[in-house]
């Protein structure tokens, strides 16, 4: 295991996955410890694949679905905003800092939305310090 | 490249690793499958583009060369990485992500998929107003059959009125001429939809008609229905507070005691809704008035002005030729006895104004009418309004959460007569657009149970926004295939982990997340 910053982006296809596209093909830079994973909407993630990112060694992980109430499967990211609070209390109780985990809105449109998730996710990871599983995990 | 070709083939199961410039070209495609078929592949992973691009593409390439098209794995080392990144993270991090991107594919399995035909070309539209016509007769132009079922029978009325809402009496005239001498149309008059079943290209409706029940097959269905206007609550038996529409009536035949008119703009409330086209028609009230007797004072109470585009040219007439415009908060209070009168709390100077009136006009509310029952026969959402919900305004509009039902008509919100028409067209084209494909692919991603876990929670039952799961004859949760659209909210919502989803399985998540997190860099 190296001592970089390892994030992990759960990103739905219509909003997260495709605004960080939008970014690339303007050539918009952000940093490469975010590590973007496809899933068809945000509506897809357990509050398991949440924790597991955890376990297996990440500092931060997100949700990125669609804006509010403009949700490609009607109300996914809401299911998504739930299971992410979920997550947030379980990791809290064994002592892993909850901003460590956070769901965002992004359209698909908005190019500069991706860079500045990114931008935040890593700051905060480098105000908290790596995680501290990190340190347990082989 | 080379070194994440290197890296590549170091992975675990890689069996053969080919460098091209460009794999989605046709050369590309043909070496991919050669290598598959000498090599024996059972799977590949493309690194190159977005899978945006060219997903549907390698699903070619992996029916061509005898695979299932959903054994492959796209890893986006351009748009999300060597478009953003500098060197040498941009390598680096393409590696982890090839890496990923494998172990995922390593888990793959394949997915269902079918053609299915479609089987009717007929298109069943409901609605017997405006919108209705416009989109029965360009399905039928283009060729198509049409079914028109017309619950209150008013598509004559439509055509004898001298203009209908703006449109010409003989545009209207002549569509239905058109659609009642066209071979290829029926219309059911004082029918309802009572049952819709089936899939895009094949849906069967139970039409009750005066005659009796029928069983009518379509390829796609038009929801075009229209909100009714009400006047608001506000309405008392006082003659001196009317309608916008009475008003407009009024116009035509008199413009004596119409000295101090004062016009109310309803707030949005439990009791209807009130859109650009009560805006609109208010303000060309207030002009028309004011053209006939250049005296009059008219003052419209409203919270704020809808007029779009180039209609913000009335508004604004409407400021230069007098006409006064209050922002209220609150409610707007009549008051009857002793001269009539409206009490109003301005927004901006903080007192109550005391306008005395002549007339008072209120503008009618939209308010859907029957929505609920239909929306729960077609299975689409309705919106916290009662209007039938489009299911994205932008990308798709007219288009549902059911595919194959489109919408138009005031039915899904308060519209003006032009986007009425336009939205009209747009539904035609969406559903002749379907039945002009000769099949429709169903399968892919979509969101299976395992009957042996389902402890039948009805969780899925309630969180899917396509009621594709069901409960079968042996007491289980099932999902529809042909109706599931793969969002994959049900698989994450399972409380006994019974429900998988082809190609994002727990198993496959999990092992893209941990590679990508502890890959590369070895």
């Amino acid at each position: 295991m190296t001592d970089r910053i390892r994030i992990v982006g759960y990103c739905c296809s219509y909003g997260g996955y495709s605004s960080a596209d939008l970014a690339g093909i303007l050539h918009i830079g952000y940093s490469p410890d975010v590590m973007i994973i496809r899933i068809p909407c945000a509506g897809r993630i357990d509050v398991l694949h949440i924790l597991r990112a955890f376990r297996d060694g990440a500092d931060a992980m997100f949700v990125a679905g669609c804006l509010e109430k403009n949700c490609n499967y009607e109300y996914g990211n809401f299911e998504a905003k739930k299971r992410v609070e979920h997550a947030k209390r379980l990791l809290s109780d064994i002592g892993i800092e909850k901003e460590r985990v956070e769901m965002f809105n992004v359209a698909s449109n908005q190019r500069w939305r991706f860079p500045e998730i990114v931008r935040e996710m890593v700051s905060r990871v480098e105000d908290l310090g790596p995680s501290p599983l990190k340190k347990v995990v082989k | 490249m080379d070194s994440v070709a290197a890296h590549a083939s170091s992975l675990d199961s890689v069996a053969f690793v080919g460098v091209m410039d460009f794999p989605c070209s046709t050369r590309g495609q043909a070496e991919i499958r050669e290598a598959i078929k000498e090599n024996g592949l059972g799977r590949f992973v493309v690194a190159g583009c977005s899978p945006k691009t060219h997903e549907r593409t390698f699903r070619r390439v992996a029916a061509g060369a005898g695979l299932n098209r959903f054994m492959f794995e796209i890893a986006n080392i351009r748009e999300q990485c060597a478009f953003v990144h500098a060197q040498p993270e941009a390598t680096e991090k393409a590696k982890v992500l090839v890496e990923a991107a494998t172990s995922k594919c390593r888990l793959l399995f394949p997915a269902p998929y079918e053609q299915v035909p479609v089987s009717s070309k007929r298109v069943l539209v409901v609605g017997g107003g405006l919108s209705a016509m416009i989109a029965a007769s360009h399905v039928s132009d283009q060729g198509f059959g049409v079914v028109l079922v017309d619950p209150k029978g008013t598509l004559d009325e439509v055509s004898v009125t001298t203009t209908h809402r703006g449109v010409p009496a003989e545009y209207v005239r002549k569509i239905v001429k058109g659609l009642k001498s066209s071979p290829s149309t029926r219309m059911l008059f004082g029918a309802e939809v009572v049952d819709f079943q089936g899939h895009p290209g094949d849906f069967r409706a139970l039409i009750e008609t005066p005659e009796g029940e029928e069983d009518v097959r379509c390829g796609a269905a038009i929801l075009a229905l229209d909100a009714v206007p009400f006047a608001s609550r506000a309405k008392s038996e006082d003659e001196r507070v009317i309608t916008q529409g009475e008003f407009k009536k009024l116009l035509s035949s008199q413009t004596t005691g119409l000295g101090k008119v004062v016009m109310i703009f309803p707030k949005d409330s439990s009791e209807g809704t009130c859109g650009r086209s009560c805006h609109l028609g208010a303000i060309t009230n207030a002009l028309r008035l004011k053209e006939l007797l250049p005296s009059a004072d008219v003052t419209i109470i409203c919270n704020e002005v809808r007029t779009y585009g180039m209609y913000e040219l009335d508004y604004r007439k409407a400021q230069e030729c007098g006409i006064r415009f209050v922002r209220c908060e609150g409610e707007a209070v009549i008051q009857h006895e002793g001269g009539l009168r409206v009490l109003v709390t301005d927004a901006y100077s903080d007192t109550t104004l005391s306008l005395p009136a002549d007339l008072i006009v209120l503008s009618d509310l939209l308010k859907p009418q029957d929505t609920r029952r239909l929306a729960k026969i077609f299975r689409i959402p309705v919106d916290m309004n009662g209007f039938l919900a489009v299911s994205q305004v932008r990308l798709e509009p007219a288009s549902t959460l059911r595919e194959g039902v489109f919408l138009c008509g005031s039915a899904t919100g308060p519209r003006l007569v032009s986007e009425e028409l336009l939205e009209a067209s747009a539904a035609a084209s969406g559903a002749v657009s379907l039945l002009s494909s000769s099949f429709i692919e169903i399968g892919g991603s979509v969101a299976e149970v395992d009957p042996e876990k389902c402890s039948v929670c009805l969780s899925c039952i309630r969180s899917c926004p396509y009621t594709a799961p069901f409960i079968n004859e042996n007491g289980k949760a099932e999902i529809d295939i042909q109706t599931c659209q793969g969002c994959g909210i049900c698989v994450g919502i399972c409380p006994s982990k019974a429900i998988q989803m082809y190609g994002y399985t727990d198993a496959q998540m999990e092992a893209q997340s941990s590679a990508s997190i502890r890959g590369g860099g070895r």
